[in-house]
């Protein structure tokens, strides 16, 4: 091959161009989005669930004598997080209970796939609403569940299949049926897509840091937490020094190759089947059901592609 | 990612203002969110900085997280204990216990919810502890706590909060060297916590 001065100066134009023609060509070509139907859907039960386990604890969410009375809240989002907002702010103590109640009706709604266009953005809001108010109860179910529902927010998508709306009269529904190919449905696919290999990629790098990771025992410092109150496989682990590495390194590999492989459509099912076997054993193992199930979920925006 | 071709069952992408709009928004979301993973510490100080610049972005849509998941190596829990410090009606002087989280919650996101109580109290301490001269931190979440605590104990005189990790990690490795075959069970005697420190003592009301 070769190369005249022009060309080298050339070279980095004609990339950006053609890259960002091939990025524009994959974000903006329609997709039908029959997928993120089923997404909404756990994503919905999810959020249900989570709603009902709050209205348990209610007093002690939202209440004046609660675990962070609403004062002590705002005050310490203040000086932690100066643009964070909370729609629980403005509402007085009276109110609170019958506004969470009609959170419950909109979740209900959107889980159903009811007007996503306009019930998941306030989903969202409520989701974040309810996490800005108590940011000491918070673990990484409320973020990844946060972000996922952000995406089908922004977007208005979630109800191209799955719905209850075809059960309905024509003029309640809020599109066509079946639903038309759209760019608003392929942007939320890249969305979740792009965001999951973030996570797993940082996930994964960063557990490099550490030697119980290189050592193959960090799955047994993790079966040894005995809060989680999972099926425990402790004495497997201690038993088996084997198991013990494949358990450690099986879930850290695929977190660190997920982001590489899984845009190659040979390795998408398997990098697909072990991040959803990982899932399904942290849940079962560590009791975070919740969190695993919003990871599977997000994990299925990519069954629907075409190359 | 593979080159799109467009086939018959594919409709053509778009190519107007709106997909390039669409285009550089997701492109610049990716990238903010990118930075926000590499400036969790331990990161470079152009993450930090370049995170700084998007920390708005950040907080008004709660992105930006480091998702360290158990990195660099898995965190022992931390169990807050609340000891209430309570005068009966007829002058007599008791105490009671609070574990959090406790064990029998149900169901268990619940309890998932009390781990993280427990973590963001034992978070605020050790901000405390390791605050440099001139930057005192008040223990907001300690002190709204305990006071949730002490509100419904009639008779509640102060409550101290104590704070110890489980299981300690050296524990574990020395167990784990010496081909020691660890159970729950075993796991639960006092030997496997961390030393219990004390948050502070602070008023019911």
């Amino acid at each position: 091959m070769q190369l005249n001065p022009g060309q080298i100066l050339t070279y980095p134009s004609q990339l950006v161009r053609h890259e960002f023609h091939r990025w524009r060509a994959w974000l903006t070509t329609p997709a039908h989005g029959w997928v993120l139907g089923p997404i909404r859907l756990i994503l919905g039960l999810l959020m249900c669930w989570n709603w009902l386990n709050i209205a348990l604890d209610f007093t002690d969410w939202f209440g004046p004598a609660g675990w962070l009375p609403a004062a002590d809240a705002i005050a310490l989002r203040k000086s932690t997080l100066p643009w964070g907002w909370s729609l629980w702010d403005m509402v007085p103590q009276s109110a609170v209970k019958p506004l969470f109640a009609a959170g419950f009706l909109v979740i209900i709604a959107w889980s159903s796939g009811l007007r996503c266009r306009y019930t998941g953005p306030i989903v969202w809001l409520l989701h974040y609403s309810t996490m800005r108010r108590l940011p000491i109860m918070l673990f990484g179910f409320d973020s990844v569940m946060g972000t996922f529902l952000l995406y089908l927010a922004v977007t208005g998508t979630g109800g191209q299949s799955l719905t209850v709306e075809k059960y309905l009269p024509q003029r309640f529904r809020s599109s066509v049926s079946p639903p038309k190919p759209t760019v608003s449905a392929r942007v939320a696919l890249c969305l979740l897509q792009l965001h999951l290999c973030v996570i797993y990629g940082a996930a994964g790098l960063s557990k490099l840091l550490g030697e119980p990771w290189w050592s193959g025992t960090a799955s047994y410092f993790l079966a040894a937490n005995s809060e989680f109150r999972g099926l425990s496989i402790l004495e497997s682990l201690g038993e088996s020094r084997p198991l013990m590495a494949l358990a450690t390194f099986v879930p850290l590999w695929t977190e660190i190759l997920y982001p590489v492989l899984v845009w190659n459509r040979r390795w998408r099912p398997l990098v697909l089947f072990l991040a959803i076997g990982m899932h399904l054993t942290i849940a079962t193992t560590m009791g975070l059901w919740e969190f695993s199930l919003t990871m599977i979920a997000a994990n299925l925006a990519f069954i629907e592609w075409h190359d | 990612m593979q080159p799109i071709k467009a086939t018959s069952a594919t409709p053509a992408p778009e190519s107007s203002l709106k997909s390039n709009l669409i285009a550089v928004a997701v492109l610049l979301h990716l990238l903010i969110i990118l930075i926000g993973a590499l400036a969790a510490p331990p990161s470079s100080y152009l993450a930090q900085q370049l995170a700084n610049k998007f920390l708005g972005y950040y907080q008004v849509l709660d992105l930006g997280q480091g998702y360290r998941f158990y990195a660099p190596r898995p965190a022992p829990t931390a169990i807050i204990t609340a000891k209430l410090k309570i005068r009966d009606a007829d002058g007599r002087l008791r105490y009671e216990s609070v574990r959090v989280p406790d064990r029998k919650t149900w169901p268990r996101l619940r309890l998932q919810r009390q781990l993280a109580l427990a973590n963001a109290l034992w978070g605020e301490y050790e901000r405390q502890m390791n605050a440099g001269d001139g930057h005192r931190h008040e223990p907001v979440l300690a002190r709204a706590y305990a006071r949730h605590l002490g509100k419904a104990v009639a008779g509640c005189e102060s409550v101290e909060l104590f704070v110890h990790r489980h299981p300690a990690p050296e524990r574990v490795e020395a167990a784990q060297r010496s081909g020691q075959v660890l159970t729950l069970k075993a796991l639960d005697d006092e030997s496997f916590n961390t030393p219990t420190e004390s948050l502070g003592v602070f008023p019911c009301n």
